[in-house]
């Protein structure tokens, strides 16, 4: 009797098992968000309150070039990009344009931030995620293509306090140029060294056996800027 | 003792059989025929907001020289318009869900397809043929929720959705990708392909409420009269400007004689 309760039981307990394990799913106890791409970059708390004697006197980043990119340059990018649109919806086709000056100051901040945020990615000490540092052969360049960005952006605010929307539009495209000049050179993928061919490694190494090759920082140095290819 | 454990036994026995019972098909009381359409889109060209994918240079060599768009109105020739999902609402007898899984594909920065249907308690499974890291994100309200890391050459990863609802999938990564899944309780859904054509078969014949939804345009609802060992057509017209939602089901006229039906206004 008492081995017929415990064969019961046991039978009982397997049965709840499987059947809470099918309810789960391949997929119910692994769910994960996205990594974060790198340790926290942020150095320890200054406490000190900064006066004129103490506390920093120069610029001090805080985040990677990808924080920099992810909650500064991206939003202000599709602040300027979404300014301009052509969409369909329920009631038809629209041209999204500013429609009055609290669209067209939206529009300005997002140009502001946008011409001003390069200049924030060449602050010394700024760290990217996978590489580190620009390193100081190719800082020249760097900035040359930060540049770019700020001076695309710099159109697109001239023309949104012109409320002139086809120089918005073209200032647009100039942006997206730019962005993709300084990606192709300094945007490394992590653990992918062919993608990372002839980009700028820094602190960055492929796998042993890879055949890819950093960027020569005299051929870069020395490159004039690249055309736009696109717009 | 015994005789109480025995007859717990035999009743937990009983109940497992009646479920199992309950999940087998019940074949359709009248028979069942076949619904087929065509959905068109009435208006001017649809233009779809430009998605720009530098951020991530991996989608972006995707597209050199182009510019891809965000595939959300998608006409083809002579209005066909895809990516409707189109499925009867009522109730139904319970069938088996499919033992396959529905695949949700990424490929070039993308969801393939767009718009899917699913049944309550399949499996979706999850691939990734691009060249870059996905994360595949579930905006579930109804319990539904996933939130993975999808890695280039990963394994396809599989989840049961285990509600209906019509479920959003984005991926944290591009904020332009974004799937709907219809998580229905009944396999009676198509989902319109480019040529705008749809099929639904093995339909309890009777008159059956016929629901097209796009994200964009909203839902339309008509009414048809399914015969059975018959196929029946019914089309759906979307165009700018027209009424879509969905209206209650008595609202709307059906011929005695008829097919169908009536578009909402």
């Amino acid at each position: 009797m008492r081995i017929f309760h415990w064969f019961f039981a046991v039978t009982l307990a397997a049965f709840l098992g499987v059947a809470v394990t099918a309810q789960q799913g391949p997929g119910g106890t692994t769910d994960t968000a996205a990594a974060p791409p790198c340790d926290l970059p942020n150095p320890p708390a200054n406490k000190t309150v900064a006066t004129d004697t103490t506390g920093p006197t120069t610029p001090s980043p805080k985040g990677y070039v990808k924080d920099v990119m992810n909650y500064m340059m991206m939003t202000s990018a599709a602040g300027v990009w979404n300014a301009v649109a052509t969409v369909t919806d329920q009631t038809g086709v629209h041209e999204i344009r500013p429609k009055n000056d609290e669209e067209w100051n939206r529009v300005i901040g997002a140009a502001t931030e946008l011409a001003e945020v390069p200049n924030l990615l060449m602050i010394p000490g700024r760290k990217r995620c996978v590489g580190g540092e620009i390193p100081a052969a190719f800082k020249t360049d760097f900035a040359r293509k930060a540049r770019e960005v700020t001076e695309a952006a710099n159109i697109a605010l001239i023309a949104a306090k012109k409320h002139d929307v086809d120089a918005l539009a073209e200032a647009g495209e100039r942006i997206d140029v730019a962005c993709d000049e300084c990606h192709e050179r300094y945007q490394l993928l992590d653990d992918d060294p062919e993608e990372n061919n002839n980009k700028v490694w820094g602190t960055w190494k492929p796998k042993a056996g890879s055949k890819s090759k950093p960027a020569v920082p005299n051929s870069t140095a020395a490159a004039a800027p690249a055309a736009p290819k696109k717009g | 003792m015994r005789k109480a454990l025995f007859s717990f036994a035999a009743a937990t026995a009983a109940t497992l059989v009646s479920v199992g019972v309950a999940t087998t098909p019940v074949a359709g009381q009248g028979g069942t025929g076949t619904i087929v359409g065509h959905v068109r889109w009435m208006g001017p060209t649809p233009v779809n907001p430009i998605v720009r994918m530098g951020a991530d240079p991996r989608c972006g060599k995707l597209y050199i020289g182009k510019r891809p768009t965000a595939p959300t109105v998608v006409v083809g020739a002579d209005g066909a318009f895809a990516n409707v999902l189109v499925n009867l609402d009522g109730s139904f007898p319970s069938t088996p869900v499919p033992t396959t899984p529905v695949v949700l594909n990424q490929k070039d920065c993308q969801y393939a397809p767009r718009v899917l249907g699913a049944r309550i308690g399949q499996t979706l499974q999850v691939t990734n043929e691009d060249p870059t890291d996905h994360n595949v994100h579930s905006l579930s309200k109804a319990g539904n929720d996933f939130n993975r890391t999808q890695l280039v050459n990963g394994k396809p990863f599989e989840v049961k959705l285990t509600a209906g609802e019509m479920l959003r999938v984005t991926c944290d990564n591009h904020s332009w990708m974004t799937a709907y899944i219809a998580i229905l309780d009944n396999p009676y859904f198509s989902v319109t392909g480019a040529d705008g054509m749809f099929t639904i078969a093995n339909v309890p014949a009777g008159k059956q409420a016929v629901k097209a939804w796009h994200e964009v345009m909203g839902m339309q609802t008509q009414m048809v009269d399914v015969q059975a060992g018959k196929t029946t057509t019914v089309d759906f017209t979307f165009a700018p400007g027209q009424k879509t939602a969905s209206a209650p089901i008595h609202e709307l006229t059906v011929p005695a004689d008829g097919n169908l039906v009536a578009i909402l206004r």
